[in-house]
């Protein structure tokens, strides 16, 4: 195999549709292999092509180990790829940067500030203080429903509360795409419904890319343009699924369930493959 | 919930008993010059209270602890945060601290007269050796074991580097530095009375030796229930403060 520059390479994919618009995310060819010390290298994710376009909201969907948390930290900067390329408007990932939030599973905020005070944080990060930076906090945090909250500390919340607030302060920057992993996995159903309408409702206001890794099959269905499932060992995307629902929408439209019928179909967790399949292989 | 605590405070008076009872024994034992009984300790406490000037000398003492203290924190602190951020100033000067570490600030009694004389300087020096190293050594491990999630945060809204130490090492690091605080506060108390024997002329540790050369047994021993309660009460108001801030924090049930 003679190795093509990879920049020959993704010139040459844009020149195909000029008239198509840029997308926001671009991965292509993307792989990511671990060194490990005293054991054979380990490929986590492998040829991961994955276009996310301006506004959309798409989900990673997949079993753990699936590489689905590896690929949005390499959208989102905290990893760089072996091989292949990501950029996000065009321009290569480098590392994290406050125009694309991640908002993690386990709400990533600060035991010794206030709500208030996490929500300032990330205006704080930027240079803004103040009475201004203040009234901008507020109104994130009025928008997630958590006014009264302002100044409670995180350990008198619930875990709801919690994620609000992480929301609250991801949006607060005006982020160009939003990053989620697993953000609800930790949460009841019912908080977690409220939630996931919660965040529709505030995508819809505010159009934001959003990218949400999830395992939760009717999540990813309910809140997603565009469900992109992965497969393991290694990581690859095995299919996409369009979403074409129109919003808003309801959890028991027959549409969704005949889609989570295929995708159950597809991650072998219905019927005769749930049975074939142990769980685990050791 | 009061019950416990009533019952660890009857405990804590019949221990108190016990060393009195064993105390009045020795006592009884001994001449006064070796050993003088409660009372006359008490006796010798109100004199010297009274005439010895021994809340002056309290109050040196306390002079002298605090600004060595501080003096530590200011050096450890700062020192500690960039140790654990950098692994390799950590590599450069670890080697440096573990030799340093293990001697006794006593054993840095010759040089300490040598390069600042007698007086307060060397005694300041001294017990800001011993609170030097649990300061800094509690801070480099505080900041080294971070929970990665709070620096992946901070990265992800590009927080500046000195806002960084500021508003998230600091703090995040805090519960492990606090504990370093505490073992500092002790250690130094304890090397205060040694280093005020460095030819000062004032504190309890000159009180002490003083006593020693009138050979009044009676006011070495008041001398030193002096430091013994002044050392409880500085560490009890130490872990309020400690309690307080992890209540603030929320993780008072860790403590």
């Amino acid at each position: 195999m003679t190795p093509i520059p990879q920049s020959i390479l993704t010139a040459a994919a844009v020149s195909i549709d000029p008239l198509a618009p840029p997308p926001r995310i671009d991965v292509r060819g993307a792989g990511v292999t671990f060194a490990l010390a005293n054991a054979p290298a380990r490929t986590v994710l492998s040829s991961i092509d994955l276009q996310v376009r301006n506004g959309e909201f798409v989900s990673l969907l997949g079993p753990s180990g699936c590489g689905k948390t590896t690929l949005m930290n390499l959208m989102a900067g905290f990893l760089r790829p072996t091989v292949g390329t990501v950029a996000i408007d065009g321009s290569p990932v480098t590392g994290p940067d406050p125009r694309r939030v991640v908002i993690f599973q386990d709400y990533g905020l600060f035991p010794w500030r206030t709500v208030l005070g996490n929500v300032l944080f990330a205006l704080e990060s930027r240079g803004e203080r103040g009475p201004a930076a203040r009234d901008r906090a507020r109104h994130y945090l009025q928008l997630v429903g958590l006014t009264d909250a302002a100044d409670q500390h995180p350990h008198q919340l619930s875990g709801g509360m919690k994620q609000r607030v992480a929301i609250a302060r991801a949006l607060s920057v005006a982020p160009e795409v939003l990053f989620m992993d697993e953000p609800f996995g930790a949460l009841d159903t019912f908080t977690r419904f409220h939630l996931q309408d919660l965040l529709l409702e505030l995508w819809e206001r505010s159009r934001i890319t959003t990218v949400l890794v999830t395992h939760d099959v009717d999540e990813a269905l309910y809140l997603s343009d565009r469900v992109v499932v992965l497969g393991e060992r290694p990581g690859r995307i095995v299919e996409t699924i369009d979403v074409a629902l129109e919003r808003p929408r309801d959890r028991r439209a027959p549409e969704l369930h005949r889609l989570r019928d295929r995708l159950l179909e597809e991650l072998r967790l219905a019927g005769r493959w749930a049975r074939q399949k142990p769980e685990y292989d050791i | 919930m009061s019950r416990p605590r009533t019952t660890g405070f009857a405990l804590g008076l019949v221990g108190l008993a016990v060393l009195l009872g064993f105390w009045v024994l020795l006592a009884g034992h001994y001449t006064v010059e070796q050993m003088p009984g409660p009372l006359q300790v008490a006796t010798a406490w109100l004199e010297l209270l009274r005439e010895g000037g021994l809340l002056t000398h309290i109050r040196i003492s306390l002079l002298r602890f605090g600004s060595a203290y501080a003096l530590a924190l200011l050096a450890g602190l700062p020192l500690g945060l960039l140790l654990g951020w950098s692994t390799r100033g950590l590599k450069a000067l670890n080697p440096v601290i573990q030799v340093l570490r293990p001697i006794s600030p006593i054993a840095w009694f010759p040089l300490a007269v040598l390069w600042f004389g007698v007086g307060n300087a060397p005694a300041v020096f001294i017990i800001f050796l011993s609170a030097l190293f649990p300061i800094l050594l509690a801070t480099v491990s505080g900041v080294r074991d971070i929970p990665p999630g709070y620096l992946r945060v901070a990265a992800n809204f590009g927080t500046p580097r000195l806002q960084l130490f500021r508003t998230v090492i600091l703090p995040a690091a805090f519960p492990t530095i606090v504990v370093g605080l505490r073992i500092a506060v002790g250690t130094a108390w304890i090397h205060l009375v040694a280093g005020e024997m460095l030819g000062a002329q004032t504190g309890l540790g000159f009180l002490i030796v003083d006593a020693r050369n009138f050979l009044r047994t009676d006011q070495i021993l008041a001398g030193m229930i002096t430091i013994g309660l002044l050392g409880l009460a500085i560490d009890r108001l130490m872990s309020l403060g400690e309690l307080q801030l992890r209540r603030i924090w929320g993780t008072e049930a860790t403590a």
